[in-house]
């Protein structure tokens, strides 16, 4: 069953990937059995090359492929504000806006007791370094998502933020724009009308 | 509202039954296991798309058949509208007129039925858990949102409760820090749910007196009450309404919350917030659960099914259709009497009932549309 033996090992593995159990991670170990040759070593090296080649920032931790991610580096980022966020992908969404011109922070996670996730388990320390070293960080805009984990996260960091003496905004829920306000749901409209502001 | 026809194609012992039904009083009469009650859950279940008796849908297909379809068409404020459910080992298929839907909450505030079952008697004597799982359940239709606070409550609950245990066993990075965005979101989304079961059952309370009375045809007053440590003391109405209440509530949570913090600590559990709260029916200001008798238990869970129905109409407009299970017996006949005289004074526009013979419906009236069920067949009578 030697042959065998090398399947289930793959199996075994990509089950440790999230939101992938037994019967996903066979399907596509029966996929990546049938594809093509080329192809298949294309998402091997693929994958060594992410462990090789990017890390995380040593600043934000941001993705990147030297010491320092990008938009750290770079002169012409606002380095009075950060926008914390809880993964990278966040930040891209950010990006994309081009409407944000200051740093970032990203947390890698969530506070969640449940799965055993605490202050210490999180880039927090990171985060309260840059706070004190004479950065001059005027104000750090928390976007954690808006679940009970991130929450949680944007509390404790909130009191954590003030008590250093800076600044600590909380992103606004809102009605998603271009949709009807009789579609939104009631948790979103009860979170806008809590959030709103003067015009 | 009401249901015009229905379809049922292998559901519980109906194989194959299609029916049309009036509006007013529809009353089934039937010889025990003949399927009535399976008539009434299938009604049920397509004005809520789930079933009063089990949460174990599967159970509600033929037996040694595939796959159960219901169907139907109902009228809601003169739009038609037509449901169907197909329930198979994979779970249930939804249509609303023609399109499916996803989520059973979006079916919500479409068609909506109040069934009492006799099931419902050990409402009054059982655990708290059950009651609070009633309340919470009536509240629904009033407040969408009010599913989304439970589950995010429950939530936070847990990981607080979590927390605690961690911090009671000395676990690395667990402190009391690390408590305060629980406690936080613990008191935001727990006073939701103070404010909106106090609400209702302050809705409740004058509906539920006023139809006890007539039932019973007495003047003895029942009262429902919301049994929580987190309430201000009652005042007069306008204190009772509005932002202030809520804040109130914030500020009597966070005291109960430090005064039972070393306790919380040592048991490693959450003792305070509204899944420790009870509600308690009281008559003439003795509890009900050891006094009362069993046919003022029957009334009081009637009066509460009626209150529900009003309350329902009152904030939509109509009625829902409502469904009463074998709701005669341990009812003497002037009581039963007087329940069908309510019903009629409050002109619901549509009501099923089921009793084991024509005699023991208080009066064979000619309002009434009677059926008779055999052997999962159903005939006017
Ligand atoms: N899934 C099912 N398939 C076939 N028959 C069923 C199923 N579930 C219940 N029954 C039958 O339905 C009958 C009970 O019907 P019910 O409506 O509860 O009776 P009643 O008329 O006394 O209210 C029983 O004979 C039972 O065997
Ligand atoms: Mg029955
Ligand atoms: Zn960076």
């Amino acid at each position: 069953m030697a042959q065998a033996g090398v399947l289930n090992r793959l199996i075994e593995e990509l089950m440790r990937l999230p939101g992938i159990g037994q019967k996903t991670a066979q399907r596509l170990a029966f996929f990546l059995l049938k594809m093509d040759d080329s192809e298949a070593r294309g998402i091997a090296r693929a994958i060594v090359d992410l462990k090789e080649k990017s890390r995380f920032c040593s600043v934000c931790n941001n993705i990147t492929e030297a010491e320092i991610c990008e938009i750290c580096s770079d002169p012409m980022r606002d380095r009075k504000k950060i926008l914390v966020i809880e993964e990278p992908s966040n930040l891209l969404a950010i990006e994309k806006t081009k409407e944000y011109k200051g740093l970032y922070h990203v947390l890698i996670g969530a506070l969640s007791p449940l799965d055993g996730i605490g202050p210490k388990d999180i880039k927090i320390e990171g985060l309260m370094q840059r706070l004190s070293n004479g950065h001059g960080v005027e104000e750090v805009i928390i976007a954690t998502n808006p679940t009970i984990e991130g929450e949680a996260t944007a509390i404790y960091l909130s009191r954590l933020i003030k008590s250093a003496g800076i600044k600590a905004t909380r992103i606004a829920y809102g009605v998603p724009v271009g949709s009807d306000l009789e579609y939104a749901d009631e948790v979103t409209l009860i979170k806008s009308l809590e959030g709103r502001r003067d015009i | 509202m009401f249901l015009k026809e229905l379809s049922l194609r292998n559901f519980r012992n109906y194989i194959e039954l299609s029916i049309c039904f009036n509006k007013g009083i529809n009353i089934f009469i039937g010889e025990n296991a003949q399927g009535k009650t399976n008539l009434l859950e299938a009604i049920h279940f397509i004005h809520s798309l789930q079933s009063f008796r089990t949460q174990e849908e599967k159970s509600l297909i033929s037996i040694s058949f595939k796959d159960a379809l219901l169907s139907a068409e109902a009228e809601r404020g003169g739009s038609i509208i037509n449901v169907s459910a197909l329930l198979d080992d994979k779970g249930k298929r939804v249509k609303l007129n023609g399109k499916k839907i996803g989520k059973t909450s979006e079916f919500l505030s479409r068609l909506f039925a109040i069934t009492f079952s006799p099931d419902d008697l050990f409402l009054i004597k059982d655990l708290p858990s059950e009651r609070r799982r009633y309340f919470d359940r009536a509240i629904l239709p009033h407040s969408p949102s009010y599913l989304k606070t439970s589950a995010r409550y429950d939530s936070i609950l847990e990981h607080r409760n979590r927390l605690l245990k961690d911090i009671r066993d000395a676990k690395k990075g667990a402190d009391t820090a690390a408590l305060t965005p629980w406690n936080e979101q613990l008191i935001e989304e727990g006073t939701r749910i103070l404010l909106k079961r106090h609400q209702f059952v302050e809705q409740i309370k004058p509906f539920l007196e006023k139809f006890f009375q007539s039932i019973s045809k007495s003047s003895k007053r029942p009262i429902l009450i919301y049994e929580t440590q987190l309430l201000p003391p009652l005042r007069d109405e306008e204190a009772l309404s509005g932002v202030n209440m809520a804040d109130e509530i914030k500020g009597i949570f966070r005291l109960s919350l430090s005064e039972k913090s070393r306790e919380e600590l040592r048991y490693g559990h959450t003792l305070v917030g509204p899944h420790r709260d009870d509600f308690q029916f009281l008559i003439d200001d003795q509890k009900a659960k050891t006094t009362a008798s069993q046919g003022q238990h029957r009334m009081i869970i009637l009066s509460l099914k009626l209150s529900e129905a009003a309350l329902y109409k009152e904030a939509f407009s109509e009625y829902p259709v409502l469904l009463l299970d074998d709701v005669f017996s341990e009812l003497d006949e002037i009581r039963a009497e007087a329940l069908i005289e309510q019903i009629f004074d409050m002109d619901i526009e549509q009501v099923f009932i089921t009793a084991a013979k024509k005699e023991s419906v208080p009066f064979s009236n000619k309002r009434c549309s009677f059926y008779l069920i055999k052997e999962g067949t159903v005939r006017p009578y």
